[in-house]
């Protein structure tokens, strides 16, 4: 079987942010799609694993040949891909492999032969095959694909592999009869097919209740008191109760994974993402020891905040999550994955539950809305949080700006403009008239805003379109 | 801005459009009325609201399109005039409420309407709104003089009774198309992630891709 890969080279506008400086450049990149279908991929071995977990538009996920999918060292893969096309008629890709060498550790022997009886129901794969000397050998690291958990050191060799790579992605029907090492979920294109497969994605590392804890995310309130009620429960049988939870937890929070995998992918410098993140928190650190510190807060905080969308965008579009996000996520939820900032969230949510209980407290005194301010700001001061002022300044410059425009982020505003009122100058006459500091964030965000519509506009002007060329690879 | 109008249906997709709207305007105008009559059909003549209304949101759909609506209300006092900025900051919308009986309510509406011109420039959607049209016989402010401000600033005009239902609906949904057609001339609805750069950095450079693509020719 042959699978048709073409690969799509895309003109887009890069930004390339430098400092507090944006700059808009036409840039050139590549994508490898199936034929067929709608995910694309940055290169040949993402697009060859991702068909090795899931289908997608192809009747069977993909499998490697058996030799590599066991080589447990780089030194052995080294010696597969020294053996270029060789290998495939040699003593290591043996054609005729025993039931037993082909039989998953688990399955009972009555699937084994339930699939033998069904010739052509299953494929070995993945990218292989000579038929004559033409074809290139190809494979992939199976350490990236086999990985019971993904460590620095997989990483590093799946990198390294990927460098000394040539490819030629083929399939071939009358290849070996084997069993998929999972048996291929019902071919539909629902959520049901992403569920199952993020299911089984998940069993294979579940994130502990502590990671859980500090990458939760805000989506309702409900959830948060959850959270809570899952933090009052006993420690006895914590071993066991944990990992039970934490397994339960995960399987319907497909986002704390995905922060998880972000994370992770954030801190290896050979990604791009990874790079780019790097690259971010060291200028930050360099700008901050010389004397180029940003002005104002509001600045640092601002440059923060450009990054993490942008971060955000790359994430999504460079693929380099693995499995990609479209899986982990549904893809109504996916504008949510705003993974980065999750930390944050958790002190959103926080307060948001103190919003919500002060909300009652005054709806039951049957106060009106233009009660509202002056009794959030009497509660503020009695409060006596000094830190306020900082926190919800951060929010209101970090937040993804969608969700200030939410409820939490009205409750939240309305905090920020209790804080300015408090801070504002009695003595001047006019009454309630704010701070000049104050003042000048408001004016300075104003024109901001103006600026970024005006940008808005060149962009699409210069947006050159898509699909500049299309190359069509096989 | 009804000069806008052509603009309107071309780019297909079914994009959902999230907008913010804010309320503004001197108090006991009626803005809270306003509201909550659209989001709940409720009316309260005793000027007693719960403060849910601070905040309320409404779902439409409008040729086809998903728009939901969060409509922020603001507190009307005068003391509270300088936090307005905080409030209609990354508003899609605004709506300038007067009282039709109380001509400084009007002249209070315009100081908004230049507040508002100062801060964002023509990057609002605004509509100036007359209510209490129910207490007709007491009116203080001619229509010709609202319409005609109005119109020197690209605002619209309405005239609404929150008592008796009227004109409610077709203030908010007119208010609808016009910043749909606005997000549609300047990409600037919440559907669309507001900075949306595309930022790449493959290993390799483009020159590298040719060879690339042409290792994997050949079938």
């Amino acid at each position: 079987m042959e699978l048709g890969v073409r690969c799509l080279y895309y003109m887009v506008a890069q930004q390339t942010y430098d400092g507090l400086c944006l700059t808009t450049q036409p840039f050139l990149f590549k994508a490898f799609f199936l034929e067929g279908s709608a995910i694309s991929f940055p290169d040949l071995c993402r697009l060859v694993a991702f068909y090795c977990i899931s289908r997608d538009v192809l009747p069977f996920h993909l499998e490697l040949p058996e030799a590599i999918a066991k080589a447990s060292s780089h030194v052995q893969l080294e010696s597969i891909s020294h053996m270029g096309i060789e290998f495939w008629s040699s003593y290591l890709n043996n054609k005729q492999p025993t039931v037993e060498q082909l039989a998953p550790p688990g399955p009972a022997p009555t699937d084994c032969s339930a699939a033998l009886e069904a010739p052509g129901t299953s494929l070995e794969l993945c990218l292989h095959h000579v038929h004559n000397n033409q074809e290139v050998l190809c494979f992939i690291n199976p350490l990236f694909l086999q990985q019971q958990q993904r460590s620095r050191s997989a990483l590093h060799k799946r990198h390294r592999f990927k460098r000394s790579l040539r490819v030629r992605v083929s399939t071939e029907t009358s290849c070996n009869l084997s069993p998929p090492a999972s048996p291929p979920p019902p071919m539909l294109p629902s959520s049901g097919q992403e569920d199952l497969e993020c299911m089984k994605k998940k069993r294979r590392r579940a994130p502990s209740l502590s990671e859980l804890d500090s990458s939760s995310s805000f989506s309702s309130l409900e959830e948060v008191e959850d959270h809570s009620a899952a933090k009052a429960k006993p420690h006895q049988h914590t071993s066991t109760l944990k990992k039970a939870s934490a397994a339960f937890v995960s399987l319907f929070a497909p986002e704390k994974r995905v922060a998880q995998l972000v994370e992770e992918l954030s801190q290896d410098r050979r990604s791009a993402f990874g790079s780019l993140v790097q690259d971010f928190l060291r200028r930050q650190e360099e700008e901050l020891k010389s004397a180029r510190c940003p002005a104002s807060s509001a600045m640092l905080l601002q440059g923060l905040r450009l990054f993490l969308s942008q971060a955000k965008d790359f994430l999504l579009d460079c693929g380099e999550l693995e499995p990609p996000i479209e899986t982990l996520v549904p893809e109504n939820e996916k504008g949510r994955a705003g993974v980065l900032v999750s930390v944050l969230v958790l002190e959103y949510a926080k307060n948001y539950i103190v919003h919500h209980l002060l909300f009652v407290f005054l709806t039951a005194q049957g106060f009106g809305t233009k009660d509202f301010l002056p009794a959030l700001s009497y509660v503020i001061v009695l409060c006596n949080i000094p830190e306020l002022l900082l926190e919800v300044e951060y929010m209101m410059e970090l937040l993804e700006p969608t969700w200030l425009t939410g409820e939490g982020g009205y409750y939240l505003t309305s905090v920020y403009a209790s804080l300015c009122w408090i801070q504002s100058k009695p003595e001047s006459g006019v009454p309630g008239n704010l701070t000049d500091k104050a003042q000048e964030s408001l004016r300075e965000w104003s024109q901001r805003r103006i600026q970024e519509a005006q940008n808005q506009k060149e962009a699409q002007q210069n947006q050159v379109s898509p699909k500049q060329c299309e190359v069509q690879a096989l | 801005m009804a000069a806008a109008g052509a603009g309107g249906a071309g780019g297909g997709g079914s994009r959902s459009h999230s907008f913010k709207v804010v309320l503004l305007g001197e108090g006991c105008v009626g803005k809270t009325s306003l509201v909550l009559r659209y989001c709940e059909n409720k009316f309260n003549d005793k000027h007693i609201t719960t403060l849910q209304a601070s905040f309320l949101t409404k779902k439409l759909n409008i040729g086809g399109r998903r728009v939901n609506l969060a409509i922020w209300d603001t507190a009307g006092q005068e003391r509270f005039h300088a936090l307005g900025p905080i409030y209609y900051r990354d508003s899609n919308g605004a709506i300038l409420v007067y009282d039709i009986t109380d001509e400084d309510s009007f002249q209070k509406v315009k100081n908004w309407v230049k507040e508002l011109k100062k801060m964002l420039g023509d990057n609002i959607c605004l509509c100036i709104v007359g209510n209490k049209i129910d207490l007709e016989k007491e009116r203080n402010v001619s229509v010709e003089d609202a319409e005609r401000y109005a119109e020197s600033v690209r605002a619209k005009h309405y005239h609404t009774s929150a008592k008796l239902n009227k004109g409610i609906e077709e203030l908010f949904l007119d208010l609808c198309k016009r910043m749909m057609e606005f997000a549609q001339d300047n990409g600037t609805s919440q559907a669309q992630p507001s900075r949306r750069g595309v930022q790449i950095a493959d290993d390799e450079p483009p020159a590298a891709t040719a060879a690339g693509g042409g290792c994997c020719s050949s079938g």
